[in-house]
């Protein structure tokens, strides 16, 4: 069991993964990933926002972290496991809750474009269509190809 | 000369309490590895254009390695050679917990050190925010007592040393990466 040292750090993580990724997402232009993805630029002061906010919060207004780790404080391997827990679930996160909220986006243009072979690759592709869209299409894509 | 600037430098422990707090905060455990880590993930996202985000996420691949190396060198040093902690061995204020282990070379340096040099080599205004951020943890160690100057020297160049390696290892093994980055790229994760 994580004790509240180790889920403070977790959710700090979390927080601050979940900021990084919208603020560079908005800057990067894929919309695919924002959960507010008509005002991009709102996301990136809120994204700064809930980053700051995360910071002052774990190293100014909660307990104290200069703790060491034959006490509550995290083991280096420990904290190291924790931040890729963390961050992995933030990421998941933006991927589930981004593809919700914009669920129609890019059906259109699938629509329009019924090609034979798999849609462009990479995370390009979500300037222009949702994770889930993106990622349904390739696998369609993928398995005609396959036929 | 490294004790006397250790205990020169921490002669100003106690004297400005806003001061102290925001060492404390920097040098903790937490600040600078996070931040560091949070910068290669969110290089992974970034770019105009396929080309810059896939050059983007091969500085995030360096840096991840970087880190690695730079412990696995100062582990092996560690395994060889201990010296004492300043607050140890001289009479000195800590402002920090008492570490056990090896004082030199210090891991902060180290760890801090590699991140800034893997990322430098893609964004330099990137990087040098992160070279700042990793002298200032390093400093506060020594402020507090923590390290020697000397000890955060030797974690530097370990630190640049590990980042020159995982470059190199990148470039001559380059097509592991590729083939990496094609197989999450396949299912747009890279």
């Amino acid at each position: 069991m994580l004790n509240e040292f180790a889920f403070e750090y977790l959710l700090f993580v979390f927080l601050t993964t979940l900021g990084a990724v919208q603020f560079t997402a908005a800057r990067a232009g894929l919309g695919g990933l924002l959960f507010l993805r008509q005002w991009p630029r709102s996301t990136q002061y809120l994204a700064a926002t809930l980053i700051v906010g995360a910071y002052l919060w774990f190293f100014f207004l909660s307990g104290p972290r200069n703790v060491p780790d034959t006490g509550d404080g995290l083991e280096g391997n420990t904290q190291a496991a924790l931040f890729a827990i963390g961050a992995a679930a933030a990421v998941a996160v933006t991927f589930i809750v981004s593809s919700a909220v914009n669920h129609a986006w890019g059906a259109a243009e699938e629509a329009a474009e019924p090609g034979q072979g798999p849609p462009p690759a990479g995370l390009g592709r979500l300037s222009r269509a949702t994770f889930a869209r993106a990622f349904a299409a390739r696998v369609r894509g993928l398995t005609r190809e396959g036929r | 000369m490294d004790a006397r600037i250790v205990e020169w430098l921490n002669a100003g422990v106690g004297r400005f309490g806003p001061w102290d707090a925001f060492m404390e905060a920097v040098m903790s455990d937490y600040l600078a590895p996070v931040t560091g880590s949070l910068v290669l993930l969110a290089l992974w996202f970034y770019g105009n254009g396929d080309q810059e985000r896939y050059r983007n996420q091969l500085a995030t691949v360096m840096g991840a390695m970087s880190v690695g190396f730079a412990n696995l060198g100062i582990l092996l040093v560690n395994n060889h050679y201990f010296r004492p902690r300043p607050f140890v061995t001289l009479d000195v204020q800590p402002l920090f917990y008492m570490p056990t282990d090896s004082s030199f070379p210090a891991n902060t340096a180290g760890v801090g050190f590699a991140i800034a040099t893997a990322v430098f080599f893609r964004h330099r205004k990137l990087g040098a925010a992160l070279y700042a951020l990793a002298f200032l943890w390093s400093f506060g160690r020594v402020y507090s007592a923590v390290h020697y100057p000397t000890d955060v020297l030797a974690g530097a160049a370990m630190g640049v040393a590990a980042a020159l390696l995982s470059w190199g290892l990148v470039r001559v093994l380059g097509f592991i990466p590729r083939l990496v980055l094609g197989a999450a790229r396949s299912f747009h994760l890279a």
